[in-house]
This record gives C-alpha cells, structure tokens and sequence, in this order.
C-alpha cells in the first residue's frame, strides 16, 4: 500500500510538472528586445513604481532576432503580456488584433499630449482611426562613408545634395579591384543591392493596393544593379543580408560606404579605426530622396487585465527621461528633445545634421500583416534577376502577378480600415 | 507473480501524460489544423482540402498548359531531395573514418574525441564560422583555393554552389559525429576470426573489407540510411535559417524551412500544418521504399 501510495505520488507530481506555471504573478508584464533598451526600462519602472508603489511589473526580454515572431506567437497563446515593444513589425500585431487601442485611454488623461511627437511617426501606429502605439524613438538610414578612403583617392565626400548618380559615380572611382588576383580589396558600396528607394522607387502602390515595381524606372534600376555587381563590381554584397558582414566589410575598410540605421551610430563610433562620417540618402530619378526608416513604440495587449496601469506605464516608457536614455540608439520622437540629443551625441560622425534631414524624407516598411510575405516574394524575384535566373522583365511581372495575388488575399482577410487610410508624411 | 496493469501504468505515466499531452496531442492538432485557415488570432476556418491544393495540386495555364499552383513549393522540395545526395558520402565517410579510428594506432582515442567534437559544438557557431569560411572575398576557403590558382566560387551567393556549400559543411559536421561511433561500435562487434581466416585465404585488404567489413556492418549502414533519409527530409532548416535565410533565390530553402516560413513568419497555420503531413507522407514513403529495396541486401 505504501508503494503505491508513493506511486500515486509520483504520478500526481509528475501532472503538476507539465500543468503548473512556474511564474510569479506580477500586476504588469512588459515584453521588450534586448540589448540597451532594458536598463533605460528599468529605470522607466523605477520611475513609475514611485507613482505606484503597490504595483509590481515584470520586465521580460526576447531576443532581437525574430522579436516579432516571438511575441506575436506569446501573445496568441494568451502569455500574460501588458505592454509591449514594437517598431517595423507593428501592423501583424493591429491588424490582427492583438493590440488595444490607446484613444480611449488618452482621452480620459488630460495630461497626456500626443502633439509632442513628431505627427509623421505617431501616424506608423494608427490604423484608421485607432491608435494602437506610442513612439520613443525614431530611427533613419544613412550613407556612412570612409574619409580616409575618400582622401586616398582625392574624392569629395558625399554631401546633403549629392545625387544616387553621383553616388555611384563616387563608389565607382574607389572601388579598388586587384589586378593580379581579380579580388575586390575596396568596394565602393557595402549594399546588398542597391535599394530601390535610391532611386524614389517604392515596392507597393498602396493607393491602389498593387506592386508598384513593374515600370521602365525599376528595370533600369535591376539592369544597373546588375552592372554594378557582375560588371564593375562596385556593390559589394557581402554573403547576405545579415548587417553583421555589411558593417564588419566596413569596419575592415573593404567597402567604401555603406547604409547604416542611427542605431548602429554607436557600434561604428566604438570600433571603426579610421575617421568616418554620415551623410543623408541621396536624391534619386525625379529629385525625389526616399530612406528606410523605423521607430520604437510601446503598445498595449489587447489581452491586459489592467489597461489603465498599463497606460500609466507605457507613458513612463515613452517619456523624456526615457528617450534621453535612449539618446545613444536612437533619435528622440519629441522633437523638444532634439537640441539634447544634439548635445549629447559623441562625434563622430561630425554630420549628425544628417540623421534630422533623414527624418523628412521617412519611407517605412507599408504597415501590412503580410508584408513579410510580400518581401520574401520580391526578394526571390528581385533575386533571380541579380543572378539572371531570369530575365528582369520576366522576373517582374512574375513578382507582380505573385505580390498582387498575395495583397488581394491580405484585403480579403483583412477587409477593414487598412494601412491606405494612414497618412503618409512626404515632404 | 501477478502483474497490476495499473502499477505498470502509473510507471508509464509520467512519460505517457508528456507524450500525449506534448507529442500525440499536437500531432493531431495539426492534422486538425491542416483542413483550416488560421493566423493564430482569428477564429480558425474551415477550408477542406484547400490547403493542400495551395501546396501539391496543378492548375491549367491560359496557353493551355499544365503547371503547379504553388511552384515554389516543387522548388523547394528538389533542393530538399538535392541535399540528400550528400548522404552518402557522410555515410562511406564514416565508414572509411570509422575503420581508420578502429586501428590500434597511437593517439586512437585523442581523434576519436576530436573528430566527434563537430557533434558536440553548437550547430549556430559551427554555421556562423562556415559562413565565414564561405565568404568570398576574404573568407579562408577561397584564400586557400587563390593558394593553388583557383578562384573561388562566390558561394553562398551563388544559386548553383550555395547547395554544395551547404553540403559541404554537412558532410564535416557528420561525418565525424554519431554514424563514426555507431560504425565503430559495428567494426568492433565483427568477430576477428573471420579476418584471420580470410589472411589465411590470402585475402588482400578491399577483398577483407568487401567480403566480410561490408556484409558485417550492413544492419548499422542500413540502420544509418534510413535515420539519415528521415533527417535529411526534415532537415536543412537551420543551416539555412542562420546562414542564407533561404536564398539566394530560393536555392537553399527546404521543406522545413518553408514550414517554419509559412507558419511562423506568414502565420498561415493551416497551410504549414498541411505542408507538415505532406512532408510526413514524403519521409514514410521514402522509408517504406527504402525498407523494400534496400532490407534484402543487408546481412543479420
């Protein structure tokens, strides 16, 4: 009887094993990513715990790569998350409705002013008319180049009206090719390819909801990226897309210029050992300058059991002390802020005016819960005409037919207020 | 002495509760699953067979031709099959190693720990460092190719090398691991009398190996190929996903990895579950095939 009483035991420990969650109950959970975001959370925390003492937050961190899938995985098996980080990825979690919508609790705070953030990125998170995130933190694309590499081959650096003609033109004459072995020693440009927004062009229409890259302008744009890889080998594409090779060819002085986001400002100011500088995005066809761009915001789960102290946080994770911690990654969204950072921004890159006149020519990733999909779409497509697996007028089309097929679908899923009723900002 | 069905069962339970409830559980949830659209938020939606007709049927073209609704799909599944051509030269490396390290020969033991320390080390640092070596412009396999006047491929960026690249790295991460010790433990058990006969005959060495090592150690290479089949149709994911992403242009992409693309980067959980039991009824077929052809010629 004993043994078997033991047994039974054993059995009914062994249920609560796979039955029992082992978490402590906090009144608040924060999801964030890694990396320097945590601590400037943490003092966000302590900083409201002096507001409310009694309530207790859990701060839990994901790491960066596939931070979305993550989450967005979390949050479908019902995780206990109140608040979380989101930036790009942003519209898989709204249109799919994971997200709550801050309007209400805006308007019952009198002291809260959505006036202080710059309007153009507060419009990223809204969808309709809801409003589903609030921004800390805007980040830009720029060109980082190498001065000592310019003056080496008596180059003038790239300047804030410098043209994608001119830019290449530049990358071409420091492009440094070994006659002996035939192996690029400096590469002009550090792109995967060159970016279609180089040249003004924009993957979707989203007016109309249709791939926007089937026109003359785009393949001229291939054909060039084509010559400039095969021919003159001046794009130096690394062995993928990972940033992890773009920098580190640029910080081995093996590429010329390069694109980076102002959050990795700070790892080329730590370990670059050459003098180095930004400049803005070129002008592309028809004098229009389009960069990537993103920002971090703070969102609430649809799912929150206390919504209310949740917005008294998320205000806290997005306030000025916040973003003042965040200075070093990225640009503060409150442009009252912008003097400080400023001021508080080590050199280099001397040119930080660079990053301000990036934030007017904003072009997002298109706020679509299947964007990824799109761009997995494009990038086979875009991809088999840089290798001529396919002609760039067949590639094209193919990836229209095959992206217009994905978007119609997107709109028969996710029929209400789409990303075509956001405001875009264009200058 | 009498047997308790209920005493063997609660000895049982505590794994069975954890494979049903993590194993058998999800197994059918997503057999479920495949006859449904879901993004993981919405409710789930019934679409009988649809997502099978998305992943394996064919459509008439306009021309009035025959082609396959989701393409990329047949691609995906010839680099799948095309990457299982490296098995079996993992599986005579092993082999050829194996016999190596059963030798009595000084430091036997010190290789045998080097040559498995591949199986031991994490697959994300192993992958990183190949991705380094693979580099085209300054990464150690075409520095040492320049060495003998051979210019390298640009590899990982090349839809025609990326696949032997891949298996390449595949071949030094296996072939030193798990299927060494199996071979050894199978050289090991082959009763040595026999080779003495065979010196005895005047038996030269290949003969040895052809006639006896070979027969002898046919359960483990069978036992091998069929477990390396079942991973090779499963695998790829990770070397993928760390080191190429799946490109360039689809080329190192595998089914696993469009599962994991389809479920976990589109949210279309049906069609991935779907996508799942296709590959399953791929592995069971190739085992099936692989047992009929291949269990006359293995010696027990």
């Amino acid at each position: 009887m004993k043994h078997l009483a033991a047994l039974l035991g054993a059995l009914l420990l062994s249920l609560c094993a796979v039955s029992c969650t082992p978490q402590g109950e906090a009144d608040l959970v924060v999801l964030i990513t890694n990396g320097t975001i945590r601590k400037a959370a943490e003092a966000a925390v302590a900083e409201f715990h002096k507001e409310h003492p009694d309530v207790s937050v859990q701060i839990v961190t994901t790491p960066g790569k596939d931070y979305y899938v993550k989450s967005l995985a979390m949050l479908a098996g019902r995780a206990r998350v109140d608040l979380l980080w989101l930036g790009q990825g942003f519209s898989s979690f709204s249109e799919r409705g994971a997200l709550l919508d801050l309007n209400p609790l805006m308007a019952a705070d009198p002291g809260f002013s959505l006036k202080e953030y710059l309007p153009a990125v507060v419009n990223w998170y809204r969808t309709g008319s809801h409003l589903y995130g609030i921004p800390y933190g805007i980040d830009v694309q720029v060109i980082a180049y190498n001065e000592e590499l310019f003056d080496a081959a008596k180059r003038p650096y790239p300047t804030a009206d410098a043209t994608i003609g001119e830019l290449i033109d530049a990358a071409r004459k420091l492009t440094d090719i070994d006659p002996q072995t035939g192996r690029t020693r400096v590469a002009g440009l550090g792109f995967v390819d060159l970016d279609s927004r180089y040249h003004g062009l924009r993957l979707l229409d989203l007016e109309r909801g249709v791939f926007a890259l089937n026109t003359p302008e785009a393949r001229r744009w291939l054909e060039e990226n084509i010559e400039l890889i095969d021919r003159e080998r001046v794009l130096q594409r690394g062995s993928d897309m990972e940033s992890m090779d773009r920098l580190t060819a640029f910080l081995n002085q093996q590429v010329a210029m390069t694109s980076v986001t102002s959050w990795e400002l700070a790892e080329l100011r730590n370990r670059a050992p050459f003098r180095w500088n930004i400049a803005p995005i070129p002008y592309g066809i028809h004098g229009k300058r389009l960069g990537w761009a993103s920002s971090g915001a703070f969102s609430i789960s649809r799912d929150s059991r206390h919504p209310e102290l949740a917005w008294q946080l998320l205000k806290h994770l997005t306030g000025p002390a916040f973003q003042r911690h965040l200075f070093e990654i990225t640009i503060p969204s409150r442009p009252a802020l912008y003097g400080e950072y400023r001021a508080a921004s080590p050199r280099p890159p001397e040119n930080l005016e660079a990053l301000f006149v990036m934030l007017d020519h904003m072009d997002p990733n298109p706020g679509l819960a299947v964007y990824p999909e799109v761009v997995s779409e494009w990038n086979y497509w875009k991809e088999r005409a840089l290798l001529k697996k396919s002609t760039i007028p067949e590639a094209l089309s193919e990836a229209e037919r095959h992206i217009n097929r994905i978007l119609e679908r997107h709109r028969k899923v996710y029929p209400g207020p789409s990303d075509n009723a956001r405001e875009e900002v264009h200058p | 002495m009498k047997v308790r069905p209920w005493i063997t069962l609660s000895f049982l339970a505590p794994n069975l509760v954890g494979f049903l409830l993590f194993t058998l559980g999800p197994v059918f949830a997503s057999l479920c699953l495949a006859f449904f659209s879901w993004d993981l938020f919405s409710p789930p939606k019934f679409v009988g067979l649809d997502n099978f007709r998305e992943i394996v049927s064919f459509a008439m073209t306009p021309a009035g031709g025959i082609e396959p609704v989701n393409p990329r799909f047949w691609l995906y599944l010839g680099n799948t099959l095309f990457l299982l051509l490296g098995l079996p030269f993992s599986i005579f490396g092993s082999l050829a190693l194996a016999c190596v390290l059963n030798r009595k020969i000084f430091g036997c033991h010190f290789f045998r720990l080097l040559f498995f320390i591949p199986s031991i080390v994490s697959g994300v640092g192993i992958y990183l460092l190949w991705k380094w070596i693979f580099q085209p412009d300054y990464g150690l396999l075409n520095a040492a190719l320049l060495q003998i006047g051979i210019d390298g491929p640009r590899w990982l960026e090349s839809t025609f090398w990326a696949k032997p690249a891949l298996m390449l790295m595949g071949f030094w991460g296996s072939v030193g691991g798990m299927n060494v010790v199996l071979f050894l433990a199978a050289l090991q058990n082959i009763n040595p009398e026999l080779y003495e006969a065979a010196e005895m005959d005047g038996a030269p060495g290949w003969r040895k190996f052809w006639h006896i090592t070979w027969p002898m150690v046919s359960p483990t290479t069978f036992f091998i190929l069929i477990m390396g089949i079942i991973g090779g149709f499963q695998g790829g994911f990770d070397a993928a996903f760390v080191m190429t992403r799946g490109g360039p242009a689809g080329s190192t992409t595998t089914l696993s990895y469009y599962i994991y693309e389809t479920g976990f980067q589109f949210f279309y959980m049906g069609r991935a579950s779907a996508a799942s039991w296709v590959l399953f009824l791929m592995v069971m077929v190739g085992t099936w095939l692989n047992w009929k052809f291949t269990s006359k010629k293995v010696h027990y």
